[in-house]
């Protein structure tokens, strides 16, 4: 059995931000305030570790709002599961991070 | 932010974007690039409120780490990584950078480079006699053409050879130009043995006899003159109201004691016997290994007695000691700063008690490494500085030169050491980090015997440093508290980012 990968705070963060709903590298750079030399490169490693999945944008939603399409990303279920197994290891990430809904209210 | 200002940005990120994808593997660059592309026009439509300054090279500059860990596949162990802030690497890769740019600094000046490097001729065994001006004498001419011409006769006990030269201001004429204020020495024929000559030249002179004067050109005066035309041998020049013979051309390190001069005039012994008695020059000797004054050291005094009776002073300096003196002046200077640093900051570097979970008798070896190599860059690197801006526009030997290096040495030593151990006493003992997050810890005013002071933290979790305020009986100096290692996976930094 392939032991499981240990998150750094930063890529818990990450992942949580993108649990969130904030699906894309600018959104997730906007809310968890990391630079875009971290924010990247960490979404290509858990992409590589099947903790995300990445998929294009319509082109035709893209033209439509007149900008290039974007890449969304979204958890797996492995992600899913690592996220939950990490909230015991950082108790404070959930509160760190507000999710969308809660920013609207 | 203005509209041209953000129309600059764009262009600006668009182009980093372009020269970034170029680090990528091509077959992921269409990919990577639509990526960063789309993100980019979020980053720059911004609203006006929300923009800051530059806000999308800012962030387009984050492509390129991303670009190039894409191309070593992510691997860091691969990717070349400059030495992450605060480490001990990085501290000695700047120091070192530090002294590198001190050493180009110093080859780019001809002086400087003659101070690290003198040139190794016969002059080395050579003294200048000053007429009793001490250090002073190197620069200012002071004896008597009379005195050197009795001394040629009379001190065959001290020196095996003497010579004679004197500055004056001349004009000089050659085809079109003509220059004026020219300072040219006007030398003995002796003076060409202690003229670091190349062997073309010293033929010239030899061929030409002793009979007619010879001109040696500096470069400068050469370049003045002829611009970029060659000077041959026998070529005449004009200077002050004779016509001289050009003998050839020497090297700015021809000779390395400061003279300002731009040409050597090669006198005929019966000209300089012509001379007025009262003109001063400069007498260089050299010392003869079988007589009396071989062991003297690097100075001494020469009593003379003179034909009108009484006796005079002449202090003799060793050209060694001049041309050296760059570096003795570094170690009075490092011996100086290293006196004065109790003074400026505790010496003592704290406690560190044993590791708990793995002490040898080793682990503290890597800390003191870092610190003599650390010590082992000042050194090198305040030698250089200080010889670059001293020996900047001064030549060797002058006393411009030797004030500025003192002065810069020293304070250079003295704040570079107190450096050196203030770094050290902020590392962790274990992993030679840089400490941070300080915190205030107590308050004393409050109450005297509680503890209080600054306490730092090991960013990989390899413990505290606790840093009193107030030195008491239990606690005088900073003592390091080892973390448990059971915290180690909170400051894991193997895990993936």
């Amino acid at each position: 059995m392939q032991p499981e990968p240990k998150l750094s705070h930063t890529a818990a963060l990450i992942l949580q931000a993108i649990h969130l709903g904030h699906v894309y590298g600018f959104s997730v750079m906007e809310v968890t305030g990391l630079p875009s030399g971290t924010v990247y490169p960490a979404m290509r490693r858990l992409e590589r570790d099947a903790l995300i999945t990445s998929k294009w944008e319509q082109q035709s939603i893209a033209d439509a709002e007149q900008r290039p399409p974007r890449k969304y990303y979204k958890l797996t279920r492995s992600g899913r599961s690592l996220l939950e197994s990490v909230y015991k290891r950082y108790p404070l990430l959930e509160k760190l991070l507000p999710s969308p809904a809660v920013e609207k209210a | 932010m203005s509209r041209p200002r953000r129309f600059a940005d764009q262009v600006l990120s668009a182009a980093l974007l372009q020269i970034a994808s170029g680090l990528v593997p091509r077959e992921q660059q269409a990919e990577w690039r639509a990526e960063w592309r789309g993100e980019l026009w979020q980053v720059v439509h911004t609203d006006n409120a929300d923009w800051r300054a530059w806000q999308g090279a800012v962030f387009t500059s984050g492509a390129f780490k991303d670009a190039y860990l894409l191309r070593t596949g992510g691997d860091r162990d691969k990717a070349f990584q400059f030495p992450r802030r605060g480490s001990a690497l990085r501290c000695l890769f700047l120091l070192f950078a530090v002294g590198f740019t001190g050493f180009l600094i110093c080859i780019t000046s001809p002086d400087a480079r003659m101070a690290l490097a003198p040139p190794a001729n016969d002059i080395m065994h050579s003294v200048l006699i000053s007429a009793d001006h001490g250090y002073r004498g190197i620069e200012v001419p002071s004896i008597r053409v009379a005195d050197y011409r009795r001394w040629t006769k009379d001190t065959q006990r001290l020196y095996s050879a003497l010579a004679f030269y004197r500055p004056i201001a001349k004009s000089v004429a050659a085809g079109k130009h003509s220059l004026k204020h020219i300072t040219v020495a006007v030398a003995s024929r002796s003076m060409v043995e202690f003229l670091n000559l190349t062997p073309s030249v010293r033929a010239a002179i030899d061929r030409s006899g002793t009979s007619q004067p010879q001109l040696l050109l500096t470069p400068n005066l050469r370049h003045a003159l002829f611009d970029s035309a060659s000077v041959t041998s026998g070529q005449s020049v004009q200077l002050g109201d004779q016509r001289v013979m050009v003998a050839g051309v020497v090297s700015r390190g021809a000779w390395p004691l400061p003279a300002g001069v731009a040409a050597w005039l090669i006198e005929p012994p019966q000209v300089l016997n012509r001379m007025s008695a009262g003109s001063r020059g400069f007498v260089v000797a050299r010392v003869d290994p079988n007589g009396s004054a071989a062991s003297l050291g690097n100075w001494w005094y020469m009593f003379v007695p003179e034909p009108e009776g009484g006796i005079s002073k002449f202090t003799c300096i060793a050209i060694s000691g001049i041309i050296h003196s760059p570096l003795l002046i570094l170690l009075e200077m490092l011996c100086l700063a290293l006196a004065a640093l109790p003074a400026t900051t505790p010496l003592d570097f704290g406690e560190y008690p044993h590791r708990p979970d793995r002490h040898t008798a080793f682990s503290s070896i890597p800390r003191w490494i870092f610190f003599i190599l650390k010590i082992g860059l000042i050194v090198p690197a305040v030698y250089f500085w200080s010889v670059a801006v001293a020996y900047y526009a001064n030549p060797l030997g002058s006393s411009a030169a030797v004030y500025i290096q003192m002065v810069l040495a020293f304070l250079f030593f003295l704040f570079a050491f107190r450096w050196a151990w203030r770094d050290q006493r902020l590392r962790c003992p274990v992993c030679l980090q840089l400490l941070t997050n300080p915190a205030q810890v107590g308050r004393a005013s409050h109450s005297f015997l509680d503890w209080s002071g600054m306490e730092w933290i090991c960013s990989r979790g390899h413990g505290f440093l606790h840093i009193p305020e107030l030195p008491t009986s239990w606690l005088s100096i900073q003592c390091w508290l080892y973390l448990n290692p059971s915290w180690q996976s909170l400051f894991s930094d193997a895990c993936m980012e």
